[in-house]
């Protein structure tokens, strides 16, 4: 069945598709967002029950493959060290993320020219800085000013968060060892605000906020939107875009939620799927002028992804920490984000906290690390670690690389028979020094804080939250498959503004920067409406 | 009238699942808790583990009929690793969340919404160390 036409159409209610959605309603243009999945309930998150660290392993597992929920696709990472998470469903992977913060760097947006590794980005920091203050105040930020890691002029809306017992003690640690360390930029409210209750350090940001303090996008940007007249359709998952003799975008096929195929007409059409979901999509969009799948004329779609690598250093301690009361993240150190030269790698990353653990992971994790005994031994070993244990996680950056790339997988596909994703990922030289050199720092810092057992891992196998750079921007149509504004070189009134444009990583969480880029893509399309597909 | 039991486990299965799971987390006098193979735990991990039962069918039946001990449990665990893990995480996760279980540990017997929790205020003097040193980014011209 054909619907009628609209101006724009939007593929996917995330991060960036909220902010772009929001952003283009003040066109008062006719503006539809398909989103596979549906809106979450708060009210039946997995905090509300004390099986609450149960559901984590089932119906809110981070993994789509776990959760094998029906608005959810498979993907296959057999061939990846790192497997993806992602949340399919209005706010996307806001639902579950951790709402950690930070903005890239100034030095990201330029790392061919200080470096002389990959590319530079066709937009900088400064250009960003206005649009980051715009997502910030939608968003709902807390945090401190004045952090030295960045430039003057972030200025969270509410206080941090509490650091607790576990953020004081690795303070203190990072300050022994003469260390940067700052308070985290949180996407998360710590006072009322715009609607939103306080948080009440329930500690289950990546299950879901039932308290609805954290910013996620269903909560943020698409109430307003939806005031503003956008219109979202859930359930409805697109097989593919369509294009013209032209070659440009004439609508979507996608199935709705009784599994019916339909067909979308729209006048320009906005990619906002996530660095998986979108190459995914654009490679089953094939066509006689795009046979190896649309705007992909460089060759590019699908390549270079990038993950950030994690590494994760876990320290047990003699006195009482959090727990898992207050938000996950606490505090973070940038000291070794810019690049030194005699570390043996190039570029760097971030440490942040990760508060600590409920009941059920204690006794697993102590259980994994032979702490805590199958049998008598097992109540005064599990008391050993209850409370006992915060860690730190290393965000390494992560450059793009062709070879590691999502293709269409030959076997495998989603419910309604469209090819899923399949992922070829391996880790370079510069990330395994860069995870080698975390975990040795990361030591350092837990024996400071007085840890009398650390424990390290890298890379962490189900850590693939950060998806980047599978339809990367750039000015060469060669090289990139976006221009400078996330218009496809090839398809012109086709836009991308997830997190697949990012030419480079960084080393810090990317939704701050993602999110900023889109609203910053959709301002552009504003300025230049009469002439957009020029 | 007999109720249907919530789960598919055999008589024999549930006898045997009892015997592994009191071996994973035995009963204390010392700290006054439950075994997991008490008989509400016990229900809890045969109802939530109804989906794993062809899963560890092969490996219950090793154990079908048995008294363990601690070394017959590790051998267990040793032949079956696989049902073994999952038995494991299935007993924890039931056995913490235990009423019982969470008051001999000091935890609210209550879901962590809608009351949360309370944190200590912040000592941001902290970061005077941080704030003399000054700033660290890489300047972009
Ligand atoms: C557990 C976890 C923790 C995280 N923690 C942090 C953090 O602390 N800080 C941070 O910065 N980032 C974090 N992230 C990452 C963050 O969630 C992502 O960066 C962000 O959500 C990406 O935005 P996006 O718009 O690119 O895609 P998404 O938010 O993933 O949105 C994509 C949307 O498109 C929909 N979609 C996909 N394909 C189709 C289709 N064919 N048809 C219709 N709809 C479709 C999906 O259902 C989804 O809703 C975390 C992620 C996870 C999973
Ligand atoms: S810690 Fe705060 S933000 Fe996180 S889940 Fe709890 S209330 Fe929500």
């Amino acid at each position: 069945m054909t619907q009628d036409p609209v101006d724009v159409l939007i593929i996917g209610a995330g991060a960036s598709g909220a902010a772009v959605a929001w952003s283009l309603a003040d066109t008062r243009m006719r503006i539809l967002c398909l989103e596979q999945g549906g809106t979450p309930d708060q009210n039946t998150f997995p905090t509300t029950g004390r099986d609450w660290e149960a559901r984590r392993a089932g119906d809110f597992a981070l993994s789509p493959n776990q959760r094998c929920l029906p608005e959810d696709y498979p993907i296959n990472d057999d061939a990846s060290p790192i497997k993806v998470t992602n949340f399919n469903g209005v706010g996307g992977g806001t639902v579950l993320y951790a709402a950690h913060f930070p903005r890239l760097h100034p030095s990201d947006f330029r790392v061919h020219t200080l470096d002389g590794v990959a590319d530079d980005w066709p937009v900088d920091y400064q250009t960003l800085e206005p649009f980051f203050a715009e997502n910030d105040r939608m968003m709902g930020v807390s945090g401190l000013a004045g952090d030295p890691a960045y430039p003057a002029g972030k200025s969270p809306a509410m206080p941090a968060a509490p650091m607790g017992r576990s953020g004081r003690k690795l303070g203190k640690a990072f300050n022994a060892c003469g260390w940067h360390w700052w308070p985290c930029d949180l996407a998360i409210a710590t006072e009322d605000y715009d609607g939103r209750a306080k948080c009440i350090n329930l500690g289950a940001c990546i299950s879901g906020c039932a308290q609805g303090a954290k910013g996620s996008v269903d909560l943020t940007y698409w109430p307003d939107a939806l005031r503003k007249g956008v219109e979202l359709r859930t359930h409805c998952r697109v097989r593919e875009v369509t294009i013209d003799d032209q070659g440009m975008a004439t609508g979507v096929v996608y199935f709705d939620e009784n599994g019916a195929e339909q067909f979308q007409a729209a006048h320009v059409v906005v990619m906002a799927t996530n660095g998986i979901g979108t190459p995914r999509l654009l490679l089953n969009s094939t066509s006689k002028q795009f046979p190896d799948g649309l705007a992909n004329s460089s060759g590019l779609v699908g390549k270079n992804l990038m993950f950030h690598p994690y590494a994760s250093i876990q320290g047990v301690f003699d006195d009482a920490l959090d727990g898992h009361n207050g938000p996950h993240k606490s505090i973070l150190s940038q000291q070794f984000y810019e690049t030194d030269p005699t570390r043996g790698f190039v570029r760097g990353y971030t440490f942040e906290t990760s508060r600590g653990l409920g009941p059920v992971a204690t006794a697993l994790t102590g259980m994994n690390w032979g702490l805590v005994p199958w049998g008598v031994g097992h109540h005064a070993d599990f008391r050993g670690l209850q409370d006992r244990v915060t860690s730190l996680y290393a965000i390494c950056e992560d450059l793009p690389e062709e070879h590691n790339r999502v293709t269409l997988d030959p076997v495998l596909t989603d419910s309604d028979g469209i090819p899923a994703p399949h992922i070829d990922y391996t880790l370079s030289e510069n990330s395994k020094q860069m995870l080698a050199h975390a975990i040795a720092r990361g030591t350092e810092v837990m024996e400071a804080a007085g840890a009398k057992h650390v424990e390290t891992a890298a890379p962490i196998e189900l850590a693939g939250w950060h998806l980047l750079g599978t339809a990367r921007m750039g000015m060469d149509p060669a090289r990139s498959v976006v221009n400078e504004w996330g218009r496809a070189h090839d398809v012109r009134n086709l836009f991308i503004v997830d997190g697949s444009i990012f030419v480079t990583s960084g080393g810090a969480n990317p939704t701050s920067t993602l999110q900023a880029l889109a609203l910053y893509i959709a301002d552009q399309m504003k300025q230049r409406l009469a002439n957009l597909f020029d | 009238m007999t109720t249907q039991p919530s789960h598919p486990f055999s008589t024999a299965e549930q006898k045997a699942m009892a015997a592994i799971v009191g071996q994973i987390i035995p009963a204390s006098d010392e700290f006054a808790q439950p075994g997991a193979d008490d008989p509400e735990i016990l229900n809890d991990i045969l109802t939530s583990g109804a989906a794993l039962q062809g899963r560890l069918a092969t490996a219950l039946a090793t154990l079908v009929g048995k008294t363990l001990d601690a070394s017959q449990a590790a051998d267990f665990r040793q032949s079956f690793p696989c049902a073994a893990e999952l038995i494991q995480t299935l007993t924890v996760q039931c056995y913490y969340r235990d009423a019982r279980v969470m008051l001999a540990l000091n935890i609210d017997v209550r879901p962590p919404f809608p009351r949360g929790y309370v944190q200590e205020p912040n000592d941001f003097s902290l970061l005077e160390p941080v704030r003399r040193r000054g700033e660290i980014y890489r300047k972009v011209l």
